[in-house]
Formats: C-alpha cells, structure tokens, sequence
C-alpha cells in the first residue's frame, strides 16, 4: 500500500463526495490519470465507503416507546405545564420591583394633595398660620366629605367663617378644597396592579412548590 | 418535515407520550443504527438508544423545527458519546468482533433472502471487521465516518448534526476515512487496489 500525503487523501475523499470546485475537480482528475499510486488510494477510499454504506442496518430488538410511568418522563411533565406560571411570576416580580420604585420617588397620594393644597395656602396664611403645615402632613381628605362637613359646621360657624378650630385643620380659613381624584380608601390603578402581581407572584411560587413535591415524590 | 410528523412534534412538546411515541417508532431504526455504530454492541446501543429518546422527550422545549430525524440524531450521537466517555473511564471487558461463535452476529441481521452459507459467513465476516475497524477510530472521526458513510448524510446535515463547522466535518471525514484504509489493508479485510496492479 503506497503511503498517500493527508492532504491528498483529503483532497480525495473531498473528490469522492463532490465537495471540490470545478477547478479542483479537474486538477484531482488530471493528477489521478497521471499517478496510479493516488488512483489506487481513492480506489481504496471509494471501495470502503461503499463496503459500509452496504452494511447490512442494524436492527433493533425492541421498541425505544416511552411509558408516562418513566420517573424522567414524569418529572417532564408537570414541569411543562408548570414553567408558564413561573415565568410569568418573573415577570410579575419585575412588575412589582418597578412599581415599588416608582412609588418610592412618588408616593401614592400625598404629593398630589400637596400639590393642589399649595395654591391655597398664600390666602390662608393670615387666619391659619397652622394650615399649612397641618395640611401637608395630613392624609388627604376626601373632597366630597369634606364639603359635606363644611356644609354641616357653616351656620355655627357663621357663614363663611374660617375654619381655624377644625380639629385636623385641613378646611382651614379660606382654604381652597380641591377635590381630590383619589380619594382615600378608593382602590387606584397602581393597587390593583400591585395586587394583581403580587397574586401571580403568589402563583408562581406555588407552582415552584407544587413541582418540587411532584419531583420528590417520584 | 410531514404535516403527520409536526401535529406530532406539537402534540409531544405539549407533554402527549404517545405522539411522541409516534415519532419514536417513525424514527427508532435510524437512531438505533446510529447508536450500534458508533458503541459496537447490542446492548449498550440499546442503552444508548432509549436514553436518547428519553432525553430528547424532556428536552422538546428546545427544538426549534427544522429536521427532527437531524435533531433525534444529534441527541443521540451525544448521547452515544457521552456513553462511550462514561466506558473508557470505567474498566471493561473488551468487545472482541473476531468471536466465532455464528450466533453472536452483533447485530448485522442479514438481508431476506438469506444468501448461500458461505455467502453469509463473508458477509458477516466483513461487516464485523468493518465495525472493529470503525472501533478502532477516534470518537470524532468514527461519529463522522458513520453519518457520512454508513448512513448517508451529506456534510451539511452532518455539521448541523454534531454542531461542527463545515470544514471540520470535512476534515474528520477524510482522516477517517485514511485511518481506515490503513486499518483495513493492514488487516487484510480489503485489498489495497495498489497491490493488484
């Protein structure tokens, strides 16, 4: 047997399964005209490849069918239908992460309070130097309660009487009451939000807890 | 891919045993092949061959279309090597292909109708000096020369089977297919074309 280079046997076995360019081709059928020792290497690599592609196929003794039964096949399958729900409690998770900063730099209702209060608060710095800051510190009032009250202290009160003695002195004197769009014990877009999350969070946690005990019972 | 076999792939990656099952039983003598030619015996093909199906059933969720014969294969190629890892690292009695005994054939059933005796012999013969031969290859070279030679694969369904890039697909072929040729001729199975000339 003549020792044949590896890069003729590669180009050989590249001429064999017409991997080569037509210029390579040519050059491979020009060099095996002109040497017999490469002629009888690709002889020898085409008569092989032939002799294992006539192996007779092997054939099995059994079937490879899967049974449900199958411990591995088992642990698969409550993980399928479980992976939706922990996914979506990751995403959840990230819902609740960006709604708790975004009420850690604005809280739910007090900077809104504030913000309609403070229009009000130059006319009502004479009759209600306390206002103000009671006012900002307050939880806000519901606008419509508040009317209400104010409707109901107006004639002891005399009329338009300032509202200094109010006990949490938010109607204070000449207080402009701007009704509030959240009003207090309302639920907001941002509660049910977080509520929702935090349900679909609770979900998915049970999910993870459900598959683990599938998986260890098994 | 047949409309048959993708209502199957779906139904399977929705958690359906027997869809799957289908698609095991479409595919199992192809895999199984693959898996005696690359271990070099009955039993451990077997293994190999059921532990490629179960893995490929846990693993659906990451099929991604395309041929999934190509996608079977390549699970159980790597499953095949995993296993002929697993061997080498453990001690063996070693496979020896030149046994006589005419009932253990490793598993080259012969084509119907059964050829004269001494026809079948020489048959059995060859086809067991052939796979000692592919035994002797490095795992790369032998997983190449299998889905190349034995099973037909052209060499871009061979790199999409095993993850290699073209040219070492390309490469392993042809080393292979030189080791063997010494193998071979060294051993007197086949007669180099040069010493007939």
């Amino acid at each position: 047997m003549a020792t044949i280079p590896d890069t003729d046997i590669e180009l050989l076995s590249a001429y064999l399964d017409g991997m080569l360019s037509a210029e390579e081709r040519a050059h491979v059928a020009q060099r095996l005209e002109r040497e017999p020792a490469l002629r009888a290497a690709y002889d020898d690599v085409r008569r092989i490849a032939t002799l294992l592609h006539e192996l007779p196929a092997p054939r099995p003794r059994r079937s490879f069918t899967l049974d449900a039964r199958m411990p591995r096949v088992r642990r698969a399958l409550p993980w399928r239908w479980l992976r939706p729900l922990q996914y979506a409690g990751g995403v959840a998770m990230l819902i609740v992460m960006l709604l708790g900063i975004t009420l850690e730099t604005t809280p739910l209702n007090q900077p809104l309070a504030m913000n309609l209060a403070a229009p009000a608060l130059p006319e009502s710095e004479d009759s209600a130097p306390a206002a103000a800051p009671l006012a900002a510190a307050a939880p806000v009032e519901d606008a419509a309660s508040a009317r209400a009250r104010g409707a109901d202290e107006a004639p002891e009160a005399g009329g338009s009487a300032p509202l200094v003695d109010e006990p949490d002195g938010l109607l204070a004197a000449g207080a402009q009451v701007i009704p509030s769009p959240t009003p207090v014990g309302t639920p907001t877009v941002w509660h049910l939000a977080l509520g929702l999350a935090g349900l679909v969070v609770l979900s998915a946690l049970t999910a993870t807890v459900v598959r683990v005990m599938l998986v260890r019972r098994q | 891919m047949a409309d048959e076999e993708r209502r199957h792939v779906e139904a399977a990656v929705g958690g359906d045993v027997e869809s799957f099952n289908r698609l095991v039983q479409t595919h199992e003598s192809r895999v199984y092949g693959v898996c005696m030619r690359l271990v070099g015996d009955h039993d451990d093909a077997e293994d190999v061959a059921q532990e490629a199906f179960i893995s490929a059933f846990t693993r659906l969720s990451t099929y991604r279309g395309g041929s999934f014969r190509a996608w079977l294969l390549r699970i159980a190629t790597n499953a095949a090597l995993d296993f002929l890892r697993a061997r080498r690292r453990r001690p063996t009695i070693a496979i020896d292909v030149r046994d006589d005994d005419p009932d253990d054939h490793q598993g080259f059933d012969l084509p119907d109708p059964a050829p004269p005796p001494d026809e079948a012999f020489e048959q059995r013969e060859l086809a067991r000096a052939l796979q000692a031969a592919l035994m002797e290859l490095p795992d790369d070279q032998r997983v190449a020369i299998v889905l190349r030679d034995v099973e037909g694969y052209d060499y871009a369904e061979i790199a999409a089977m095993t993850g290699m890039p073209l040219g070492t697909v390309k490469s392993r072929i042809s080393r292979g297919r030189g080791r063997l040729r010494e193998i071979l001729i060294a051993r007197g199975t086949v007669r180099s074309a040069s010493s007939s000339e």
